[in-house]
């Protein structure tokens, strides 16, 4: 390839590079992942930490009089951005199967094949330990 | 005044510069392929990374992109697409890939090295474990491991099989494997992949080049062929045994002129015998194709080639191509020098055919004795009539690519050597010395057309 060439290629690629850059996010979702008391009259049941490629997984439940009022993530696999894309989107929508269903039992997110696995199976051993199945 | 030459020089620039153009662009094809898989990874914020292990993974993230568009244009180079074939050249094309085969494997294992890496420090695991719990609740992930290890059964067969004299056809059963990999490994990116979550752009990049890539390979290997097969029922016509001992083979097929198949030009034949069926040969055409009939010669030399002088007429054939760009079309100058050794004879006396009388032309034939040229009688008659200027070297090697008692030369072939094309065709060596030779002698690089052999 001519030497012109050469530079028209690798400009090219340079400004198709760069206006990657240019429309790349800033900074990344932030996904809690925070325990905390039970009220009063609730109990705390953790799940099994659950380990894939994409990192740790793990969920407590907060039981009140028998049904389950809060789920929350401790831990959300890994930190980078692939996961926290995914994860800002598909711990809600998982927290809320689960609550709304009543059971660890719910339907994966489609996109998330890693976390939907790992809060399941966390929520599953938790609602176990809870006694309820 | 234009005389008629330099209309006709112009015109081959011109078409040598179109082809440049072709071959320049598909290469840019490639790097902004690579540029925009990296720009979609970096535009969904994968260059945002918090500690070591993100930034492990973020490239083995950036190597696997580049893999995929390397072993997308290894597909596309082996896919005998006719657009590939026209500008690049079919053998050239083979040649590259076998170059960028080994880059596209090693980038493979680096991609599965840095993401093992980074999952084993994440889960404070072993690489082994990190590597097998990949496809733990994912199935696409399952196939990638199943991918890898055939990968590595390519390599470690590879480097074993390199000390040993083995067929073509283990070779190309191994290489078959290498498409059976990159089969399992293609869907973990659209199915792991959070990139196809966000934005239809990147899974619509990604789509789009994954079918063209194997889009062009299905069509062109595996469809044409059907096609050509029933279309032309080529029989074998005639089979006759030259004076050298090589065996001249003329193919007759229904609207084979159709095929467009140009002097210098190979296919990749296969006869239905039983010794033969299995294999797929390269062989060019020994003369311009006539009518509905095109002829080539073999020289026994390989396993298969011994095996074609016992091909019966009637005997069905199947063939692939015409491929290369060892044509005429591919003249920039306005003479051309023809020089072939042993049965690398055979494109040359069909470009010899094609060669206008009077055109500045000269012949040159290295063989070890005259019983040993292939071809000789109709090279004379041919040069006879097309007013060529012949010459035969026959006798032992020296130091340049003529004879020990008559050295050569492209500069003492011709006046001028840079107004010249040079067409070689010949053993690999012998060859490589004829172009380092033409080069020195002051033919232009774009000039020299080295036939290499390929599948």
């Amino acid at each position: 390839m001519r030497a012109q060439r050469v530079v028209i290629v690798a400009g090219g690629c340079a400004a198709i590079l760069g206006t990657g850059w240019l429309v790349a996010p800033r900074d990344l979702p932030t996904v809690t992942t925070t325990g905390g008391g039970a009220g009063a009259g609730a109990a705390t049941f953790d799940g099994p930490a659950i380990q894939n490629p994409r990192g740790v997984f793990q969920v407590e439940i907060v039981v009140k009089g028998g049904k389950v009022t809060e789920v929350r993530p401790l831990q959300a696999g890994t930190g980078d951005a692939e996961s926290r894309f995914i994860n800002s989107e598909a711990l809600p929508a998982l927290q809320k199967r689960i609550l709304d269903a009543q059971t660890w039992d719910v339907q994966y997110v489609s996109g998330a094949s890693f976390t939907s696995p790992g809060i399941v199976e966390s929520a599953k051993g938790a609602f176990k330990k809870a006694g309820l199945g | 005044m234009i005389t008629r030459t330099q209309a006709r020089v112009a015109e081959r620039r011109r078409r040598a510069s179109r082809r440049q153009w072709g071959a320049d662009g598909i290469v840019a094809c490639v790097w902004f392929a690579a540029a925009v898989g990296v720009a979609l990874n970096v535009a969904a914020g994968g260059l945002l990374v918090s500690n070591g292990t993100d930034v492990v993974r973020e490239a083995g993230r950036l190597v696997g992109i580049v893999t995929a568009v390397l072993m997308m244009s290894q597909v596309l180079l082996a896919s005998r697409a006719p657009w590939i074939d026209r500008v690049i050249g079919h053998d050239r094309a083979i040649a590259r890939h076998a170059t960028l085969g080994k880059y596209a494997i090693l980038l493979m294992f680096s991609h599965v090295g840095l993401i093992v890496t980074a999952t084993s420090r994440e889960l404070s695991q072993g690489m082994v474990q990190a590597f097998l719990g990949l496809s733990s609740g994912n199935l696409w992930m399952a196939a990638v491991e199943i991918a890898a290890g055939l990968f590595a059964l390519v390599l470690v067969t590879s480097l074993f099989g390199a000390f040993r004299d083995w067929h073509y056809e283990t070779w190309h059963t191994i290489n078959r494997v290498v498409y059976v990999a990159i089969a399992f490994a293609v869907p973990h990116q659209f199915l792991d992949g959070e990139t196809f979550r966000r934005g239809g752009l990147a899974w619509l990049f990604w789509f789009t080049f994954y079918a063209v890539a194997f889009g062009s390979f299905v069509a062109f290997r595996m469809v044409r062929p059907l096609v050509l097969t029933a279309n032309h029922r080529a029989r074998v016509a005639s089979v006759a045994t030259e004076a050298d001992g090589s065996t001249t083979v003329v193919i007759r097929g229904r609207g084979l002129r159709g095929l467009g198949a140009k002097p210098g030009q190979f296919l990749l034949w296969r006869f239905y015998t039983t010794r033969l069926f299995w294999q797929k040969h390269p062989y060019s055409l020994s003369s311009a194709p006539h009518g509905d009939q095109v002829r080539i010669t073999v020289k026994p030399s390989g396993h298969g080639s011994r095996a074609v002088a016992h091909v019966r007429p009637g005997t069905a054939v199947t063939f692939e191509g015409p491929l290369g760009i060892f044509t005429h079309d591919a003249r920039t100058r306005s003479g051309i020098v023809l020089i072939a050794a042993g049965i690398g004879v055979t494109p040359i006396r069909a470009l010899l055919e094609h060669v206008v009388p009077g055109e500045p032309c000269v012949v040159v034939l290295r063989a070890r004795s005259l019983d040993e040229a292939p071809l000789l009688d109709e090279v004379r008659a041919l040069a006879r009539d097309r007013s060529a200027e012949l010459k035969v070297l026959v006798g032992p090697r020296g130091d340049t690519w003529g004879t020990a008692d008559e050295p050569a030369s492209v500069a003492s072939l011709v006046r001028d050597p840079s107004d010249v094309d040079v067409f070689v065709c010949g053993p690999l060596a012998w060859a490589k010395q004829v172009e380092a030779d033409a080069l020195a002698s002051g033919v232009a690089p774009e000039a020299i057309h080295r036939e290499r052999f390929g599948w």
